[in-house]
């Protein structure tokens, strides 16, 4: 059998006897390959050397104390199965042992049969844990990969269908009458919607908290809102709409996702454009409140019905008002928004007043270290 | 009367490139087409454009890439020298769900294009760009 794939055990005993007597019998099995140490630091670098999987391990021996090694083990090799062997066979070591992670115990004395059973159960624990590891990584990987390429395809014949759509508007294949050019119109504003909804499909359906957990670097807010304020510009022009934003330059770091934060910003300004009245308002701020930075996104828009306030987080919901038909959304925006902003450790909640307005504020964890006195810089 | 500019489409789209072929000769110029990255190289090698649109992901997610590396080596055996300068626009269907983020390195050593939109590309605005850009070339 290849030493690669036999199964490595690492017998750790002060005495000389036993750890003789357990390699003789695991030996005997050609799927083991068996390595001895006769006290915890030595067992330790035996480990550095070559992980094994799985450890015998005498609790009471000279030197590193048994439960020590068994603590170093589980923070160390988390994937190695750890059996406790215990001369003194008290049930407290023991179940002490397990307490801290270690898998089975073996009390002394014990014949050669016994120790192979409680060594084929941890190894088979193993193998089944590996299995179910591999399982689900392969399982991500294709959920990953199908959601792509079925946005991929999607993708494809709405843009081709919406280039034939605007070809035809733009009297490139002869003059149309004006309700033509609006129905044309109209089926493209359709189209374009479904491109908007495979985009918000994807980038929900790609959310991984801990990916974004990961990432979180201290990033500096002022220019991040800078960015995301000169993306919605264009957008606030058309509606008429004013968009203020006062953030200091001296404003602490938060700690977030850059990315995650920019889509959040960008989606609850892009909002607080689109569900505004003509000649209406955005304010943008950002302060130093308790439990992290406070960015505040108010506007002067048509408000969310009371009913509806709880619900606006929730993937698929959409506010029923005959004054927000004419917007197209997917109703995935802020719940994207809202697992985005719990992915970095924030928290994000919303006040509205029907014909009034909407404020959406996140908090989003500081960076640490000093705050610098602040000095508004306004930025309109 | 002045000679047409000849803008090559490389796209592996038939639709998109009849599309873009017809709005561009309605204003004006005259188009070469290719469906694939080898195609293109090869059109370019057998007439120098004034202009280059180019898609991204065609025989494979990549080929756009590898035609604009063939186009912009500036060694100097390059069998592409003649065109090392060409104006490209680069077009693709797919930046706002790959994480490639194109428009932002668009011009930048890292994406050496002189410009980017994303499709669908209204007929108008691609005339409009294509026009400005050729004429930006042609000033430099």
């Amino acid at each position: 059998m290849n030493e690669g794939t036999k199964s490595r055990i690492l017998i750790v005993d002060d005495d000389p006897s036993m750890r003789d007597s357990c390699r003789q019998v695991l030996v005997k099995e050609p799927a083991y390959s068996v390595a001895v140490a006769e006290d915890g630091q030595s067992g330790l670098k035996a480990m550095e050397a070559r992980p094994a999987d799985l450890v015998f391990l005498d609790l009471k021996m000279p030197g590193m104390n048994g439960l020590d090694v068994l603590d170093a083990l589980r923070r160390d090799y988390p994937d190695t199965v750890v059996n406790v062997i215990t001369g003194y066979a008290t049930v407290e070591s023991a179940v002490d042992a397990m307490k801290r992670g270690a898998f089975d115990f073996l009390p002394k004395p014990f014949t050669p049969s016994e120790l192979r059973i409680v060594t084929e159960r941890a190894l088979g624990h193993l193998n089944l844990q590996r299995e179910a590891k591999r399982f689900q990584q392969e399982k991500e990987q294709l959920r990953e990969d199908v959601i792509s390429i079925v946005t991929h395809q999607l993708r494809e014949p709405v843009i081709v269908m919406m280039q034939y759509l605007q070809t035809l508007r733009q009297g490139y294949v002869g003059e149309l009458s004006p309700l033509a050019q609006e129905y044309l119109l109209k089926a493209e504003k359709r189209a374009e919607e479904l491109l908007k909804l495979s985009e918000h499909w994807l980038s929900f359906a790609r959310m991984d908290r801990t990916k974004i957990e990961a990432k979180r670097m201290p990033v500096p807010l002022a220019p991040l809102l800078a960015k995301v304020t000169e993306q919605i510009e264009p957008l606030a022009r058309r509606k008429d709409v004013a968009l203020r934003v006062s953030a200091s330059t001296s404003l602490p770091k938060v700690l977030a996702d850059v990315e995650s934060l920019e889509v959040v910003l960008s989606n609850l300004l892009s909002n607080a454009v689109k569900y505004n009245v003509e000649g209406g308002q955005v304010w943008v701020t950002a302060k130093v409140a308790e439990g992290g930075m406070e960015v505040a996104v108010e506007d002067s828009g048509v408000g969310i019905p009371e009913e509806s306030v709880p619900y606006v987080f929730e993937p698929f919901f959409r506010v029923r008002d005959p004054k927000r038909q004419k917007v197209h959304g997917t109703g995935l925006g802020l719940s994207i928004a809202r697992m985005l902003v719990e992915a970095q450790g924030g928290t994000i909640s919303v006040k509205s007043q029907l014909g009034k307005g909407t404020t959406f504020v996140v908090r989003i964890p500081l960076a640490g270290g000093a705050i610098d006195a602040p000095g508004a810089v306004s930025n309109p | 009367m002045e000679a047409k500019h000849r803008v090559l489409i490389v796209d592996d789209d038939k639709d998109l490139v009849e599309l873009m072929t017809l709005a561009l000769e309605a204003e004006g110029f005259e188009c070469d087409t290719a469906y694939s990255a080898k195609e293109g190289l090869e059109r370019v090698k057998a007439h120098v454009p004034d202009l280059i649109i180019l898609d991204v992901m065609m025989e494979d997610l990549a080929a756009g890439f590898r035609f604009l590396t063939q186009i912009r080596n500036r060694e100097a055996d390059s069998e592409y020298a003649a065109a090392v300068d060409t104006p490209i626009l680069m077009v693709t269907g797919v930046e706002e769900v790959t994480r490639m983020k194109l428009k932002e390195k668009a011009g930048t050593a890292l994406l050496p294009v002189d410009q980017f939109l994303s499709k669908p590309i209204p007929p108008k605005v691609l005339c409009k760009r294509v026009r400005e850009m050729i004429s930006a070339a042609k000033q430099a």
